[in-house]
């Protein structure tokens, strides 16, 4: 498995992390052994597995549409907001500044 | 060069009106509240909570797509859909990509272009629908970017239709056909102006005849019928003027402008985004039986252009059919029409007050047709009769009726004693005719009829 | 301390105790102040819990800068659980960032220290709830369960950790690490006090939808029955290549101790369970990258939001994420992006979870013919401090013989059988589904087998050295 650098930054651009590069040196070759080792999988025949299985086998888990006593009230979510304006949460524009 | 043809698709968001959200169960109704008051800690995705699907969601879910003539999936499985902006609290958002509700339905819709035009009928093919959850709402400040998270968890109905839409019309009937229908169901109030329904639109254009189509440009921020109607006409024809002067269209995303009725580019850069799909391990899938799809087809209802075309049977103008279904009548105005067998028009006319019963509005309307009674007479009646089931021959005789000749006799006494008026109206003075009305009808009081007495006036003078 | 011996503790005394072991092994993040009121009930006892388990009363850090002042606004069903049957929460256990590790060394904070000896790691990534059991500090402490992060631990500290069933006991409050695969379970000096929390904290749960329905059994007396003619499965690949022959050693002499009882001793093959551990690093990070993609300065938690120099918002995400998160947290995040991307989720995701559907055929059709399973906890004993920091791989192969569990969804218990070179080994018991009582069961009569063996009273001794 090759992993390079360009493959780091887009990667690490997907995640929304910022690496310095001596971050990028450590990683890559990390990254690399990892996706080497679980590339053991790759020889195995998987071609009569359902694709959709799953190992609890539970489904249909649904519940009644009832409203329950369980918000919470704005000055909790506020406060634990680290910023906020007229009940807003705030935060960096979503647009670039130019 | 050939003419243009221009192909739409749609992406509609319709929020359903549950109690609780999709994923977990506080209150859904956000309408009129203050920021961030209605949220829990599952919906604002504080770490450790898990999400519990709303039965009710996954009902109306399957009864929408039934409704489109989808083909409901029994297997239904929510994904994570990962991406990274502030409405998103848990960074991904929970949604059927992999395994939707339903696929590849139809719905077949007429409408009038313009009035006095004949309806016409055109099909669009539904390639999806899938539940999810809605975001919150941003705004802008100018130093920052303000978030109210209440809207965060409100079931989502995603439709998408394949490109069978071809005018901004078309566009427009398909969507409030859909209103009609997640309205009628009870599953949405679907108003485009609070965002309970969303719509975007992809659209390129080909010439005629060709098998491939153009470009496609992603239209967004259309939240009323009139823009949506104005952003697809205006992107129809800048498009056509770029091909048209031999430029070539950009792939990319454009905004409505309310303020100049425009599109503008949000996003012209070719971006690839990867949201890197995979089941969310926190919901087992869900698996409805055949009985659980029989039974919830017990819920459907008629189709608003099955009750359509029983109006245009009647014989009403097809604009009052339109009307009357935008006020909810129309189904009212059919039944009735059948139980009454009277004149559609005064159906119509009739079915928009209260009544106590169908069958109320029915013997009311059999009353004014045998009894030939006016409008004015017909109103006296039902202020009498006073929405309530009446016996109506009773009623009819208390009303007071004018007879043809009383009406005459004060006609011919006004025209006497007015005779400067009627000579003017004689000459080709149209106010004069108004001034002999308003004599006449003094003298007559509240029994007078103008739909009566004015062509007897106009008549006796000229 | 066992949580008899608990009941009768001075709470003032008892907090002054954790203050010490905490300068000593660093055991927890945050620890009460003032001695707390128990509550009513057949657990009135003082505890400490692993700092991923959302309490109202103290911080939950995950052991992580990015929520290192958190305060939850609801608590975990457990805890809800906890307090109505009397326990009172002091504190929480120090852990690996997020539960990312197998030694406690990638805690944002410090490390925890080995109780048996000070210069090792006590496993991870419930380090400091093992560590804290194996000093006699808490009666019990809950930890969560990922790819081994209760039984590692508990078999480097010598204690008694066990993973129920996926679903057996609710994640709600659990802050999630790999969704699908993560369970709460205790960590104990005896295996009847891990009957006795199991009965307290399982069952199914409104808020978690993968918690499951089936009654819970009264594990405290169910684990008293006799184990006559149980038949125990022995997979021969559970011995092998990468483990230790000294640990095999010693489950193996624990295997004899089942002979004795009257258990019937089948060697099984398991032979697709060594794809386990590669299922797991994939399936795992890959969970994980949405997990932690909450954490992005906007609601809750560490933030650079407020940092007049960060310009736009993408900036804010970065930074917030790169500053507040660890670096094993930004691999397992940068893994589960890269084996999810649309170009590599066929490769990796996809294939990944079919496997575990072939690995999970494997156990049903050996849970045909066997009860249960006996095989090592861990490939080794406890590692020194710093030894594999800087390797990443070879700290999960510390999951091994563990993640299979997870991947399957079964119950196992690790509890100790022995010490080689020295140090506590553990023996792994596994079950099928549901089948929470037998593995406390098994481990219970092998304990009990074992109380008065020679290498208990060592091992005893060395639990109390740090002091
Ligand atoms: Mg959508
Ligand atoms: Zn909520």
């Amino acid at each position: 498995m090759e992993f390079n650098e360009k493959e780091i930054a887009w990667v690490a651009d997907l995640s929304k992390l910022e690496l310095s590069e001596s971050e990028i040196s450590e990683l890559t070759p990390q990254l690399e052994k990892i996706l080497g080792y679980v590339g053991e999988l790759q020889g195995i025949d998987i071609s009569n597995v359902d694709p959709v299985g799953q190992i609890t086998g539970l489904e249909n888990r649904l519940a009644k549409d009832e409203v329950c006593d369980c918000k919470i009230s704005r000055e909790e979510l506020l406060n634990n907001a680290p910023a906020q304006e007229n009940g807003y949460v705030k935060v960096k524009s979503v647009f670039d500044r130019d | 060069m050939a003419k243009l043809v221009p192909t739409i698709g749609l992406e509609i968001h319709v929020q359903l009106k549950t109690a609780s959200k999709m994923f977990c169960r506080c209150n859904n109704d956000a309408e009129g509240k203050d920021p961030n008051t209605t949220v829990c800690p599952v919906c604002m995705g504080f770490p450790g909570t898990l999400p519990v699907t709303n039965e009710q969601a996954i009902k109306w879910g399957a009864l929408v797509g039934l409704m489109l003539e989808c083909k409901i999936n029994n297997f239904q499985r929510f994904d994570r859909k990962n991406y990274f902006y502030p409405d998103l609290p848990k960074g991904y958002q929970v949604s059927q990509f992999f395994y939707p509700v339903g696929e590849n339905g139809k719905i077949t819709i007429d409408y009038q272009e313009d009035t006095g035009k004949e309806p016409k009928e055109f099909t669009v093919r539904i390639m999806r629908v899938h539940l999810e959850e809605d975001a919150g709402k941003l705004m802008h400040a100018k130093d920052g970017t303000l978030v109210d998270f209440n809207r965060c968890g409100t079931p989502l109905l995603e439709i998408v239709t394949e490109p069978d839409i071809h005018s901004s019309r078309e566009a427009k009937a398909f969507l409030q056909e859909l209103q009609r229908v997640v309205r009628s169901l009870g599953v949405s109030d679907a108003d485009m102006e609070k965002g309970q329904m969303r719509c975007d639109a992809n659209i390129s254009m080909a010439e005629e005849g060709s098998s491939e189509l153009g470009t496609l440009v992603e239209l967004k921020n259309m939240n009323s019928f009139r823009f949506i109607e104005k952003a697809l006409e205006f992107e129809l024809k800048r498009q056509t003027e770029v091909i048209e002067s031999g430029g070539e269209i950009t792939k990319e995303t454009r905004g409505f402008d309310e303020k100049n009725g425009t599109t503008l580019s949000q996003r012209s850069k070719e971006e690839f985004n990867d949201y890197r799909y995979f089941p969310e391990p926190d919901l087992p899938p869900i698996n409805l039986s055949e009985g659980d799809i029989n039974e919830l087809k017990n819920g459907l209802i008629e189709l608003p252009s099955v009750l359509r075309k029983k109006a245009i049977e009647t014989d009403l103008v097809y604009s009052r059919i339109i009307e009357l279904q935008e006020t909810d009548k129309l189904l009212r105005f059919v039944n009735v029409f059948k139980e009454a067998n009277v004149d559609a028009s005064l159906v119509a006319n009739w079915v928009g007050k209260k009544w106590e019963s169908d069958t109320s509005l029915a013997g009311f309307l059999q009353t004014i047709s045998k009894e030939k009674l006016s409008s004015t007479e017909a109103n006296q009646l039902y202020k009498l009769a006073g929405e309530s089931d009446q016996n109506w021959g009773d009623l009819v005789s208390k009303i007071e009726r004018l007879d043809i000749k009383d009406i005459e006799k004060i006609i011919d006494e006004v025209i006497a004693d007015n005779e400067k008026a009627a000579s003017e109206y004689k000459a080709g003075e149209q106010k004069a005719i108004g001034f002999l009305m308003g004599q006449i009808m003094k003298k007559l009081g509240a029994k007078g009829d103008p739909s009566v007495i004015k062509p007897l006036l106009e008549e006796k003078i000229s | 301390m066992n949580i008899k011996e608990a009941k009768q503790v001075d709470l003032t005394k008892w907090l002054e105790d954790v203050v010490h072991a905490q300068e000593k092994l660093n055991i927890v993040v945050n620890l009460e102040d003032k001695t707390g009121k128990l509550g009513v009930g057949d657990l009135e006892v003082p505890c400490l819990i692993k700092d991923n388990i959302v309490t109202k009363e103290l911080p939950t850090t995950c052991s992580s800068k990015i929520l290192e002042n958190f305060i939850s606004p609801y608590e975990a069903t457990v805890v809800k659980k906890l307090k109505d049957a009397g326990v009172w929460i002091a504190g929480k256990n120090n852990m690996d960032e997020f539960a990312f590790g197998t030694s406690t060394e990638n805690s944002a904070f410090k490390p925890t220290l080995n109780p048996v000896d000070i210069n090792r790691v006590p496993g991870g990534s419930s380090g400091g709830s093992a560590a804290a059991v194996a000093a006699g500090i808490t009666p019990f402490s809950l930890g969560s369960d990922t790819g081994g992060s209760i039984r590692q631990p508990a078999a480097f500290c010598g204690v008694v950790g066990m993973k129920p069933t996926y679903g057996r006991v609710s994640r709600y409050g659990l802050v999630a690490m790999a969704s699908s695969l993560d369970q709460i379970g205790p960590l104990t000096t005896t295996v009847e006090d891990a009957a006795k929390i199991m009965e307290v904290i399982s069952g199914e749960d409104k808020n978690d939808s993968t918690s499951l329905s089936e009654p819970v059994p009264k594990f405290t007396e169910e684990i008293k029955k006799d184990i006559k003619g149980l038949k125990l499965g022995v997979p021969k690949e559970y011995f092998g290549e990468g483990v230790d022959p000294k640990v095999s050693q010693k489950v193996q002499e624990a295997i004899e101790e089942y002979k004795k009882l009257g258990a019937e001793i089948v060697e099984v093959s398991l032979p697709n369970s060594k794809h386990a551990l590669a299922t797991y690093y994939i399936i795992q990070p890959a969970e994980v990258s949405a997990n932690l993609a909450r954490y992005d300065g906007v609601k809750y938690g560490f933030s650079t939001g407020t940092d007049e120099k960060i310009e736009n918002l993408i900036e804010m995400y970065k930074t917030t994420r790169s500053r507040g998160f660890g670096s094993e947290a930004k691999r397992r995040i940068m893994l589960g992006a890269y084996v999810t991307s649309a170009g590599f989720r066929d490769a990796y995701y996809d294939r990944a979870r079919k496997v575990v559907m072939i690995i999970k055929e494997e156990f049903d059709q050996v849970f045909e013919e066997v009860d249960a399973l006996i095989t090592p906890t861990t490939p080794t004993i406890a590692f020194k401090i710093g030894e594999k920091i800087n390797d990443p791989l070879s700290m999960y192969l510390s999951d091994l013989l563990t993640a299979p569990a997870n991947m399957v969804g079964l119950p196992a218990i690790s509890v100790p059988c022995g010490l080689a070179d020295g140090l506590p080994v553990g023996l792994q018991v596994m079950a099928p589904q549901l089948k929470d009582d037998l593995v406390l069961r098994l481990a219970y009569h092998l304990e009990q087998a074992t109380l008065n063996a020679s290498w208990r009273e060592e091992l005893k001794n060395k639990q109390q050295s740090w002091k």
